[in-house]
């Protein structure tokens, strides 16, 4: 299982209304590897996200992923504002065919729901009554529920504050490289404005 | 074997070899509408029935052939631009659709002024192929209000092109379901439009008419087709090696 | 529980949520019969025929504005792009979501259309047949202004253009719709307008769910 390839890019070229975002990008993407996608406002992270997932077609280049469960946490969180967050959750774990007993109750979700998204407490409220910053954290909270064999982060810290930042990069370093039940361990594409975040851990730097 | 398809398709190639095409065949156009129009208005013997108002039939008639034809040419080359991400198809769907409305609402006053003599009113609900004319209109003008409410071209190209394949999907339907609703509503208002039978003194010229408008509209077609090959490729290098050129002569 | 019937119930969990986009449909659908017979004068509008005509009418105009936020709910808050890389056919998300709607719309139609069909003198012992007529019209309608909802999903006044487009494309749904309705009032054997009525109903749910998702993906991009 160990380096097994993910994903691979080759000389990928993309235009957002025909101005040339990045040219000749190429990389590939292991298990246990984090990319790091840096780079400021406009500079094209989303629509690499977009290109990756399959969203646009890319003008030129390839894109070939060896896997098709693929966790994705977008711009957007996701969420229907009239649907509380039990609902929301339950119908998430539907679309992913995931069991709830058996997924919720593991020790692992049980700590990061408790520690990152004080789940008890919120559980019966609706998406529009939460603040901004609860609304990201369901939706990365969702997101990990799809367990998939890569994890796509398109700015997840946004509104998030300094303390949840914390737990939710030590989350992301742990589903990387952990074995433990329910997860096996990830590829993670992360795409940020911050240059503080995980520079060291990340094997792979891409500036836009 | 797709080779001379793959050359066509590409604009500067395209732009080129049209630029030699198109007035040849405005020329011809042209020369041919106006045969039609002194044989048909002034040869062409009257009906024994409608008297010179059936004259109204040598535009009439072609505007509406070439209406379906234009919607045809659309929704076709919006097909291939789809399927094969063809950007010169989706230039010649967004050059017909301009054109395609032009020539229907030409159907259409022209229909209405033949049916004021005929009838006695500009406007008869009841006949199937005005009102038909009338739909035509409306999803010529829906694929182009949809095609400009796009900022992104490319954007508005591969969606205004889904619409323009469900209208053809549709057009029989639409064709057919009017044509059987106009007999049941039949009556007094028997179509006057279609001529019972044509002699063919008054026929040929017709048949003329036809052709002309036909190649009238595909000469309207590329010479609008060249400027939007032109802003489509406005970045690219040998649009600006063209200008070049053009300014250094 | 399937994907499919999933995302139905969530859709119609919303769509009972939201009360607001619940009933301005249906207030809209009898405003609009109300308004209907003013705009005739002093003229007898209370006949039959009339009634035809008024019903399908409003039931048209009425679709038009339920099926706006049909995906742009899901496209603007990002629910789409999940859809978009689940492994299940995408095409039957939108089946789903179209269903929903569907039921949601189809419900006020078949208690408030024969409400004002009565209201225009139309034969009480016929309503029956209105609503079979009405049940095996709206699927079509619902595809197809769907494809007009799909196709303007990501304009941000694209609700305005729905009518333009879709109208002309249903107009054969009206003339058998109304065709129908009115052999009903007369008694007569109405099974060649409901035959063409069904055969545009499963051509449009076979064919109609395809178009949207490409329309859908075509518009993300």
């Amino acid at each position: 299982m160990e380096n097994q390839s993910l994903l691979s890019v080759n000389s990928l070229t993309v235009k957002r209304n025909n101005i040339s975002l990045f040219q000749d990008l190429s990389f590939e993407l292991e298990i246990g590897q984090i990319a790091l996608v840096l780079g400021s406002n406009g500079s094209g992270k989303t629509s690499l996200i977009r290109n990756l997932l399959g969203f646009n077609s890319p003008v030129e280049g390839s894109i070939n992923w060896f896997t098709d469960s693929i966790s994705y946490l977008g711009h957007n969180n996701s969420l229907n504002n009239e649907l509380s967050v039990l609902e929301t959750i339950n119908f998430y774990l539907g679309l992913y065919s995931k069991s709830p007993s058996l997924l919720l109750n593991s020790d692992v979700i049980k700590d990061f729901a408790n520690e990152f998204l004080d789940l008890n407490k919120i559980k019966n409220r609706k998406i529009k009554n939460l603040s901004v910053g609860q609304q990201r954290k369901l939706a990365i909270y969702c997101s990990v529920l799809k367990q998939g064999s890569c994890w796509i982060l398109d700015e997840p810290t946004a509104n998030l504050d300094k303390q949840s930042i914390k737990v939710l990069l030590d989350f992301i370093l742990f589903i990387k490289q952990e074995n433990r039940f329910p997860f096996s361990s990830a590829g993670i594409i992360l795409a940020t404005h911050d240059h503080s975040l995980l520079e060291k851990e990340s094997s792979l730097l891409i500036r836009l | 074997m797709f080779n001379w398809f793959y050359r066509l398709g590409s604009p500067p190639h395209f732009y080129k070899l049209n630029r030699v095409i198109y007035p040849w065949i405005g020329l011809i156009s042209i020369l041919l509408i106006i045969i039609g129009s002194i044989w048909g208005l002034a040869f062409a013997p009257s009906d024994y029935l409608q008297g010179d108002g059936f004259r109204m039939i040598y535009v009439h008639v072609p505007s509406a052939y070439v209406s379906m034809l234009a919607y045809i040419v659309l929704a076709i080359s919006a097909g291939i631009g789809f399927i094969w991400r063809m950007k010169l198809a989706h230039a010649v769907a967004v050059s017909a659709a301009p054109f395609g409305a032009s020539f229907t609402l030409l159907a259409l006053i022209t229909g209405s002024l033949w049916g004021k003599p005929m009838w006695g009113t500009y406007w008869e609900w009841g006949d199937a192929r005005l009102l038909f004319e009338l739909l035509l209109f409306f999803m010529f003008l829906g694929y182009i209000l949809l095609h400009s409410s796009f900022e992104d071209p490319n954007r508005g190209d591969r969606v205004s092109s889904i619409l323009a394949v469900v209208g053809i999907i549709n057009i029989p339907i639409i064709h057919y379901s009017v044509e059987w609703w106009n007999t049941l509503h039949q009556g007094p208002t028997i179509s006057k439009l279609d001529a019972p039978s044509i002699t063919i003194d008054m026929l040929l010229p017709l048949l003329v008419m036809i052709f002309g408008f036909t190649l009238f509209f595909f000469f309207l077609l590329l010479f609008r087709l060249q400027t939007e090959i032109l802003i489509r490729s406005s970045n690219t290098q040998w649009v600006k090696s063209l200008f070049m050129d053009n300014a250094n002569d | 529980m399937n994907i499919f019937w999933l995302i139905f119930f969530r859709d119609l969990k919303v769509a009972f949520k939201s009360k607001q986009e619940l009933f301005t449909p249906y207030i809209f659908f009898l405003i609009v019969a109300s308004m209907l017979p003013l705009s005739l004068g002093p003229i007898s509008w209370n006949t039959p025929i009339i009634a035809v005509g008024f019903i399908w009418i409003t039931i048209l105009l009425s679709s038009l504005m339920v099926m706006d936020s049909l995906f742009r709910t899901d496209i603007n808050n990002g629910t789409m792009d999940q859809f978009l890389i689940l492994s299940y056919s995408f095409s039957f998300i939108i089946l789903a979501k179209i269903f929903a709607h569907w039921i949601v719309s189809c419900l006020s139609l078949i208690i408030l259309a024969p409400i004002v069909a009565v209201s225009f003198d139309f034969p009480t012992n016929k309503v029956f047949l209105l609503i079979v007529i009405i049940l095996l019209t709206t699927p079509a309608i619902s595809i197809f202004v769907s494809i007009g909802s799909a196709l303007t999903a990501s304009l941000q006044k694209g609700s305005v253009l729905i009518g333009l487009l879709i109208l002309p494309l249903i107009s054969p749904i009206l003339i058998f719709a109304t065709h129908a309705s009115t052999l009903a009032i007369n008694g007569e054997s109405m099974s060649g307008s409901l035959y063409m009525l069904s055969a545009i109903s499963i051509f449009s749910i076979t064919f109609g769910p395809l178009i949207c998702s490409s329309s859908l993906k075509a518009s993300l991009e």
